[in-house]
């Protein structure tokens, strides 16, 4: 083709070139944006996604209140800090205390960072570095700093066989209009761990009846606590300062006792 | 039912942004075979948008990969080709190989992420290997450019470091996700080393950056990225200290005229080209791009930018752009942390590389010699970057399959299922 015609359709074309151009971006900007739109709406139509289960927590010095739950991804780092993945607010954890994940089939492996302790059903996982591997499976209880939690795992995750738990399943998983467990985080019912209080506020029963930990709501009113029969086979243990002792006591990070650290 | 849909919504938006590279492509491989009536233009505007069409329907449903991610990686890598064929043919075909090539190792990349279940043994053996690889240069290397980090195997020329930042991104993925800190240091101080005494900086650079980018992504740790960034530009005032070409590239980069015939001249010639291209640029196949020194490897988007103006080379950065953004958000939706940090890795060299080269082209930081990933010519480079893509695609497969686990899980924990 002679030179100058070539010059012309090329010069012309340049207009076509950048159209297309601009087309290109316009539609690849577009397709990240119904992207992000559609995985958002997605992951909050779905609630769980990513998830493994929840923890709730049982007991704590700290923000936490009894009876709250938080979604366990895969894995993350728990820690006192807001970038951590489980946030637990408590002046005995460190700000990145220990990483998790799931290991299928063998259950949720923690691992502890320098200097920070956390125990697993009360045994102790200092590091990781020293090969202690207690899996935390359905229903295991895991203490970081004061804060006692519960793990309850989703269904069809595998993570390992399910933990007897010290007190009767039924009751803590019994929602309050239904006998079938579900799970507060993802129904986002609220209902007490524990089980209902009677009806007849004549009668009253505690939770702690039922083997709930002490800072259960209303666990520091002695009038409720004044000789009251924890059960027939096994008493209160005051001389701890605790009227029920189920093993659980807060520790600092380094794995001590409150109740040492005072005496 | 939701996955059909979705996957019918994928089509359709790869089917609207491959027919615009399709048509693109068509049109200017047409415009060139207009210029001399050389078959193989002809050849290339039939079979350049016939393998875009074909791969990108193909390939992410055969091979899980992400189509946006691949449509845009073809664009670019398209866009190589053809300004090479409008310069010089021979590097275009020579790049068709090596695209064909690339695309190969990027499939078992993506299989790599996905069945490898644990690094940690294969990380250990990368790290002596890496540096070895990378030591190599030293001992057997050709100076190119002021830079002695290339070596020879008969004919075939092989760049060390561009395969090295493959295996530096999966150690320090692993062992950042551990949250183990000496051996990824050690390797990365280990790396660096060996860059200095080859006086590669611009690699070196880019090293640094990425090594950076993801411990701040794994730590979260301000004031230890902070420190690392005030050693990176501590180490930057000593290498222009030590190094007579590192002052030189300097020198010039403040004012390229004071030596315009000799060590100036590329940059010079490189500001002449974006200036002559202006807005909308010189017409396709016109101009005189062959002008700049290595204009097919390092001053590629100089070409660009003289033959289809500069509002077509933002569009270009945009691409470059889209690809960063969804590296990161293929990085955040990764399930395990591992998996993230390899994916922001990946995303974070691409996005320092294109800086690097892009900022040198236009003046914007002193020149190194790094290449335009994608675009530019060479096939170590060409692979390599092909492979950083099989890694984000190999993440982003993950997490497609992670995510329809997940919902099939949550469709489980329905109450009305549990009632």
């Amino acid at each position: 083709m002679p030179e100058n015609v070539y010059e012309v359709i090329s010069l012309g074309a340049r207009y076509w070139f950048i159209l297309l151009g601009v087309l290109l971006v316009l539609r690849t900007f577009r397709w990240l944006r119904r992207d992000r739109k559609a995985t958002h709406d997605q992951v909050h139509s779905t609630s769980g996604i990513g998830m493994i289960g929840e923890l709730s927590v049982i007991s704590s010095d700290g923000d936490l209140q009894y009876g709250m739950t938080m979604p366990v991804p895969y894995e993350g780092v728990m820690g006192s800090v807001r970038t951590c993945d489980l946030v637990i607010p408590d002046a005995d954890v460190a700000p990145q205390h220990c990483d998790f994940s799931l290991i299928p089939g063998k259950g949720v492996v923690l691992r502890p960072r320098r200097h920070c302790i956390v125990y697993v059903n009360n045994r102790e996982i200092a590091s990781a570095r020293k090969g202690t591997q207690l899996p935390l499976h359905h229903n295991s209880q895991l203490q970081i700093g004061s804060t006692i939690l519960q793990l309850r795992v989703f269904p069809g995750i595998d993570a390992g066989p399910a933990e007897e738990l010290p007190y009767p399943q039924w009751l803590m998983q019994q929602p309050p209009n239904g006998n079938q467990p579900t799970f507060q985080w993802y129904t986002g019912e609220q209902y007490p761990l524990y089980g209902q209080p009677p009806a007849d506020p004549q009668q009253p029963v505690y939770p702690q009846q039922y083997g709930a930990p002490p800072h259960y709501p209303d666990a520091d009113n002695e009038d409720i606590w004044a000789g009251y029969p924890f059960t027939a086979e096994q008493p209160p243990q005051q001389d701890n300062g605790y009227p029920f002792d189920n093993g659980y006591l807060p520790r600092n990070r380094r794995g001590r006792r409150h109740d040492d650290a005072q005496s | 039912m939701r996955n059909r849909n979705e996957r019918s919504d994928n089509r359709k938006q790869t089917d609207k942004l491959s027919g615009v590279i399709q048509v693109f492509f068509f049109s200017a491989f047409l415009l060139l075979f207009l210029k001399n009536f050389a078959w193989q233009g002809l050849a290339l505007a039939v079979g350049v948008p016939l393998v875009i069409r074909i791969g990108t329907s193909v390939l992410p449903e055969k091979f899980h990969m992400d189509p946006l991610l691949l449509s845009l990686t073809n664009f670019l890598c398209g866009l190589g080709v053809l300004t090479l064929y409008a310069t010089n043919p021979a590097y275009a075909y020579l790049q068709m190989v090596y695209y064909g090539i690339g695309l190969i190792a990027m499939i078992i990349f993506i299989y790599l992420v996905r069945l490898i279940k644990s690094w940690g043994f294969l990380s250990a053996l990368m790290i002596p290997a890496s540096l070895a690889l990378l030591a190599l240069p030293l001992v057997i290397g050709q100076e190119t450019y002021g830079a002695k980090n290339w070596f020879y195997i008969g004919s075939l020329s092989v760049q060390p470091s561009e395969i090295v930042k493959l295996s530096m991104l999966l150690i320090l993925a692993h062992y950042m996700s551990r949250h183990r800190m000496l051996p990824w240091l050690i390797f990365s101080v280990g790396c660096l080393g060996f860059l200095m005494l080859q006086k590669d900086l611009g690699t070196a650079l880019m090293y640094y950056g990425t090594a950076l980018m993801m411990y701040y992504a794994s730590s979260s740790n301000i004031v230890l990225t902070a420190v690392g960034l005030g050693g990176g530009a501590g180490a930057a005032v000593l290498g222009y200290h030590m190094f007579a070409h590192v002052k030189k590239r300097v020198a010039i980069w403040q004012n390229p005229w004071s030596d315009f015939d000799g060590s100036g001249y590329q940059i010079i010639q490189s500001l002449m080209a974006l200036a002559s291209g202006g807005l909308l640029g010189v017409g396709l196949g016109l101009g005189y791009p062959t002008v700049i020194p290595v204009y097919h490897t390092d001053f590629i988007f100089s070409v660009i930018c003289e033959q289809f103006g500069l509002l077509f080379g933002l569009c270009v950065l945009a691409v470059y752009v889209a690809i960063v953004w969804r590296g990161a958000t293929i990085a955040m939706a990764a399930r395990y942390s591992f998996h993230g940090l390899l994916a922001m890795g990946c995303t974070a060299l691409i996005a320092l590389q294109t800086f690097t080269i892009i900022g040198g082209v236009i003046k914007l930081i002193p020149l190194t010699g790094v290449t335009m990933p994608f675009v530019s010519y060479g096939g170590t480079s060409l692979v390599s970057s092909l492979c950083l893509m099989g890694m984000l695609q190999g993440v982003a497969s993950l997490n497609a399959t992670n995510l329809e686990d997940d919902i099939e899980l949550a469709r489980l924990r329905r109450p009305e299922v549990l009632l």
